[in-house]
């Protein structure tokens, strides 16, 4: 069943009559979990809070549960909402800060106490439900933003970068524990970030935006493998997908060094392509492309060579296994396997359809 | 050696020189007032004596103080109370954006920075029973006409209401800015949960300010027991010494009638009191505010 379904969805803020969100089509299935990802300013936030009832829709349909509802106010929409910054009242106990949203409808004291006591258990904060939030560390502060939104079994859970604010480890431990959490309670989530990583490994599909637009809806995989455009490749992906400019068949001019060999096909016939190419997906061999090797990073478990193609000032990233060294200067070849290829028009930078040779000397 | 030295001496600069006017203008007269509080003096008379707790226990037992003591409660409350309540309204009214805020918030702010002398002549104008302005609008309304300053029913609440108005703007800017303090993130958790404005007012604005509500509350009070241009200017006390309070009580016995021993008492005693309610306000803090 569709959960939320937003149409056309458009927002301009009234302030400086600025467009933040353009056109904006998505529809949510009950139990996914759903991440928004995109470069700061791109109008996650936005668009988390006009689903909250929060912010006015300027145009377009949002429905819940089939329902229409632009205007229905947001504390009847049965979501409940993590913020950034946590939120937790600074003069109420953990205990109350769980239980604000249950105190303020006015249910019963019994049913308030056995709610909070269970979203306590589940989060484990049960020894800190009389801490004041300034005693707790950002990890607790966090788990107890979780409980406030649990605890009354909202059918749809709103998060707005709820782990940006913590320590590196902390946050895989948080990423584990919220995904834990959707497995448990299989409610319908939205999750905004800007990192990558936690889109690829919370996301069951990411909504890529930029400047107010949706890039790309799909799977982690999806998006991982096949990116509708450069901007997305570039995106996600650590290191970041190499691109180059290569050249359109019929002009039959071979651009920047980058030799190939472009079948005709009907989504592209003429102009100018874009290849792209993931850094783990480039294999160094004995010959083929010269890339002058300009630092390598050890990174543990692989090392990251950068380098520019030899004879130009193109730069390429490398993944390859941490054994082999790499010094500066050292020239070193490199091939792109044909079916790990990425091809985009240059204009547009639309993903294109076309079948590439890989780099034949 | 010389460190030590030098240590003492930039101690000695920061901290004595500071300390000197203090002790000049504030430890010797304290004491001497103390001390005059167990004399008789009259500033004419070329001797003093001492005469024990005779000052403290005349004053105590004396009509003119215990009515005045009340009359400082009474003003305090109704000027602090009022002051705190409207000034947080207007603060919360002022969050709403609005066109002419700024000139708004300088307008209600202006009383502040005008001298409470000044003030309280314009303000007697106004309260002149015939053509005064207060008068007139409450003729147009068809209310009734008191006499504001020469009842002694009114007189109070004449004064209570021009020092009300002179610091809610004061009291307002504080409130303004800590309102502006508190970040939206709540606004928003209030709305989802959708909480009325009496709840967001009772479960989030009050005890986020209550830091400034204390200070105010602290402050306000101390400043209505130190009230004294408006009352000399207003009503001198009258009439029939309703709008006396300890200070002015004090004024007169020190300057009108000379006695300054029983003065002095009185004043020692309203510095106790001043002390004693500050005191309290911080010991009950712990209760309400949350930092
Ligand atoms: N209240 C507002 N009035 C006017 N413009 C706004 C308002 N809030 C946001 N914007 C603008 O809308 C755009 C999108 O903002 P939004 O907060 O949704 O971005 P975001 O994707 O959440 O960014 P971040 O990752 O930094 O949180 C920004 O360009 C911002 O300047
Ligand atoms: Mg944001």
């Amino acid at each position: 069943m569709e959960k939320l379904v937003l149409t056309h969805l458009q927002k301009i803020y009234t302030q400086n009559k600025k467009t933040v969100i353009h056109d904006f089509n998505l529809s949510v299935r009950d139990g996914e979990f759903i991440v928004f990802v995109g470069p700061s300013g791109c109008g996650k936030s936005t668009l988390l809070r006009m689903i909250a009832g929060l912010e006015d829709i300027t145009s377009g349909e949002l429905f819940l549960n089939g329902k229409k509802a632009n205007r229905l106010p947001a504390k009847d929409r049965n979501l409940s909402v993590v913020f950034q910054n946590y939120a937790l009242f600074p003069h109420l106990s953990v205990f109350e800060n769980i239980a604000f949203g249950l105190r303020i409808r006015h249910y019963p004291k019994q049913k308030v106490n056995e709610a909070v006591y269970n979203a306590a258990e589940m989060l484990g904060l049960q020894r800190l439900l009389h801490e004041k939030p300034k005693q707790l560390s950002g990890g607790q502060r966090q788990r107890v933003a979780l409980g406030r939104a649990i605890v009354r079994q909202a059918d749809l859970f709103l998060m707005d970068e709820p782990l940006s604010n913590l320590d590196a480890k902390l946050r895989t431990q948080m990423r584990e524990e919220i995904l834990n959490l959707h497995q448990k309670l299989e409610t319908t989530t939205i999750y905004v970030t800007h990192d990558q990583v936690e889109a690829m490994t919370m996301a069951t599909r990411i909504v890529v935006l930029k400047d107010g637009r949706i890039q790309q809806i799909g799977t982690p995989k999806q998006i991982y493998t096949a990116p509708a455009n450069t901007f997305v490749a570039t995106f996600i992906g650590m290191p970041q997908m190499n691109v180059f400019h290569a050249a359109g068949s019929d002009s039959a001019r071979w651009d920047d060094f980058i030799p190939l060999s472009l079948k005709k096909s009907d989504s592209y016939t003429q102009g100018r392509v874009l290849l792209g190419i993931r850094p783990e997906n480039i294999l160094v061999a004995a010959d083929g492309l010269p890339v002058t090797v300009n630092y390598a990073e050890l990174m543990g478990a692989d090392t990251y060579v950068h380098g520019e193609i030899a004879g130009t000032d193109k730069q390429i990233v490398i993944r390859c296994e941490p054994d082999r060294d790499f010094c500066s200067g050292e020239t070193v070849y490199v091939r792109f396997p044909e079916d790990k290829c990425h091809f985009f028009d240059a204009e547009s930078g639309k993903r294109l359809t076309i079948e590439a040779a890989a780099y034949e000397a | 050696m010389r460190h030590r030295m030098q240590g003492f001496g930039s101690f000695a600069l920061f901290i004595g020189v500071p300390v000197i006017p203090l002790i000049v203008f504030w430890f010797i007269p304290m004491f001497v007032s103390l001390w005059l509080s167990f004399t008789d003096w009259d500033y004419i008379s070329p001797e003093i004596h001492y005469v024990q707790l005779d000052n403290y226990v005349t004053v105590l037992k004396s009509p003119d103080f215990l009515g005045a003591l009340w009359n400082t409660f009474f003003f305090a409350f109704w000027t602090t109370v009022p002051t705190l309540i409207i000034g947080f309204l207007l603060a919360l009214l002022l969050r709403v954006q609005i066109k002419g805020r700024p000139l708004f918030k300088a307008l209600i702010f202006s009383p502040w920075v005008t001298p409470m002398v000044a003030m309280s002549i314009v303000w007697s104008w106004i309260y002149e029973p015939k053509i005064g302005l207060l008068n007139q609008f409450l003729g147009w309304l068809q209310l009734p006409q008191p006499e504001w300053l020469q009842s002694s029913t009114f007189a109070m609440w004449a004064v209570i209401i021009v020092t009300v108005w002179k610091s809610v703007g004061w009291c307002m800017i504080f409130y303004c800015d800590a309102l502006g303090k508190i970040s939206d993130e709540f606004i928003d958790v209030c709305k989802l949960e959708g909480a009325t404005i009496w709840q967001c007012i009772r479960k989030l604005y009050l005890p986020l300010v209550s830091p400034i509500t204390l200070f105010l509350a602290v402050t306000l009070i101390i400043s209505a027991m130190q009230a004294y241009d408006q009352i000399q200017v207003m009503t001198q006390g009258g009439p029939a010494g309703s709008t006396r309070t300890l200070l002015y009580l004090y004024y007169q016995m020190a300057f009108q009638q000379f006695n300054m021993g029983q003065a002095t008492a009185v004043a020692i005693i309203l510095v106790i009191i001043t002390a004693v309610i500050s005191l309290i306000q911080f010991r009950l803090s712990k209760y309400w505010v949350h930092y």
